[in-house]
């Protein structure tokens, strides 16, 4: 392919505009009286943001950033205000004097922890060298070609153990939103049934067609994630995504709320995980420190199950809490 | 030299794609109605980007590179066609009208 090289100039004027794009979308997300808008923005914000980690050489985090940052945060997002809207507790326009310091309670923390990181930022020698080197020399020892996934699920494995095990975290406490007990709950929880938008066969026809496909890329993620960017988050978003489109499309079969197998492939990620570390351990290793035969077996397994137990987190989220036992009969006791 | 005529291509083919892309957004800026807005934007842009894609599809290296190419195309085509639908299924079911002339009576 000949290649037709982009000049400084159109590099820097690019990259400018990203930038000054990237900030006004932040600022106009935040900034925004109406709530919808500012989810719209969000997703744009974080689409450009996985446009300047390209710029910036991580595809890895571009692909995250794509998938978790815009992608899916922006579906809890509308699922959320859709909820509210239905339920009509969106709250009402603040008054001015409460709002103002409530304001300044976020702004302020806010804008200490920005100057923070800025001075940190500012503070950065240029040209340092980081981390490139050494993961570069140890690398052979991992067997996996990608760097970014030597790091994660080996080097620094302990980080990602956390990450995943703060995505089930969020799913618990969304679960612990369900009310327990008779009279907690009244029957504006459920949405009347003569709001849900008719089935759009178009949409249908479209879903039925990319479903498929979007489950190939999933699992094409994770596959990759060993020698070239990908892995099991960026694949779990994908999955996740194919049940959100399902579920606006009216094809989904929604997960009964206390379906064991569900709950048990959450857990089943961290689980495997620590087993992982413990089963080093019981070898007369580190906790979570692989050993050079085996490393690239475990990883791409231990990422096979990240990949499905993720997944199954991030549906469980979108899905929402599980609506509480007794309303999913029809409520004879109400007038 | 037919490296040249291939670039050349290439280059004509990425002018006429930004021009479709521009007037589908002047076109997002400037018309009336949702419906006329959503025919600006995804008539046009699928047209920028068949034209984008056919540019990139003749630097290609091999048929499986261009295929993904072709993929990409196809997916943002029925994507863009599946969403303008909903859209403007939504409007219509909002019972938005859709806009005339001023002195245009029925």
């Amino acid at each position: 392919m000949s290649t037709l090289a982009m000049s400084p100039l159109a590099t820097t004027a690019f990259d400018g505009t990203l930038a000054v794009l990237i900030a006004w979308t932040a600022w106009q997300s935040v900034t925004s009286s109406e709530v919808f808008r500012a989810v719209v923005l969000f997703v744009v914000f974080g689409l450009l943001l996985a446009l300047a980690w390209l710029r910036l050489g991580a595809p890895d985090v571009a692909l995250a950033e794509a998938a978790v940052g815009a992608g899916l945060t922006g579906v809890l997002l509308l699922e959320s205000l859709g909820h509210l809207r239905r339920n009509k507790t969106v709250e009402p326009p603040e008054t001015a004097g409460r709002g103002r310091l409530r304001r300044w309670a976020v702004g302020l923390p806010a804008a200490v922890a920005g100057g923070l990181l800025a001075m940190v930022a500012l503070r950065l020698e240029p040209r340092t060298p980081g981390i490139a080197g050494l993961v570069e020399r140890h690398q052979g020892e991992t067997g996996v070609g990608n760097p970014v996934t030597a790091v994660l699920l080996d080097f620094r494995s302990a980080d990602t153990l956390l990450e995943v095990v703060v995505v089930l975290l969020a799913v618990i406490a969304t679960y612990s939103l369900v009310p327990h007990g008779p009279g907690l709950y009244g029957p504006t929880v459920r949405p009347p049934a003569t709001l849900r938008p008719p089935r759009q066969p178009v949409l249908i026809w479209f879903v039925r067609r990319l479903a498929p496909l979007a489950l190939l890329v999933g699992a094409y993620l994770w596959w990759v994630g060993s020698s070239a960017p990908g892995g099991a988050f960026q694949a779990a978003a994908v999955f996740a995504a194919v049940y959100a489109l399902l579920r606006v499309s009216g094809l989904e079969a929604a997960p009964p709320p206390n379906a064991r197998p569900l709950r048990l492939l959450m857990v089943a990620g961290s689980v495997a995980f620590v087993c992982q570390g413990l089963a080093m351990m019981a070898a007369g290793r580190a906790f979570l420190d692989l050993p050079e035969a085996w490393a690239y077996g475990l990883i791409v397994s231990l990422e096979a199950v990240l990949a499905a137990s993720l997944a199954a987190c991030l549906i469980a989220l979108v899905a929402g809490a599980p609506r509480p036992p007794r309303l999913s009969r029809p409520q004879r006791e109400l007038p | 030299m037919i490296d040249l005529l291939r670039d050349g291509l290439t280059i004509l083919l990425l002018l006429g794609g930004a021009f479709f892309f521009a007037a589908g957004t002047i076109g997002l800026l400037r018309f009336p109605d949702v419906y006329s807005r959503l025919h600006a934007l995804t008539k046009a842009d699928n047209v920028g980007l068949g034209l984008t894609v056919l540019a990139f599809l003749i630097q290609a290296d091999s048929v499986m590179q261009g295929l993904k190419l072709v993929l990409v195309w196809a997916l943002a085509v029925t994507a863009s066609a599946t969403i303008a639908n909903l859209f403007a299924n939504l409007a219509h079911r909002q019972g938005i009208r859709e806009w005339r002339k001023p002195d245009d009576t029925p």
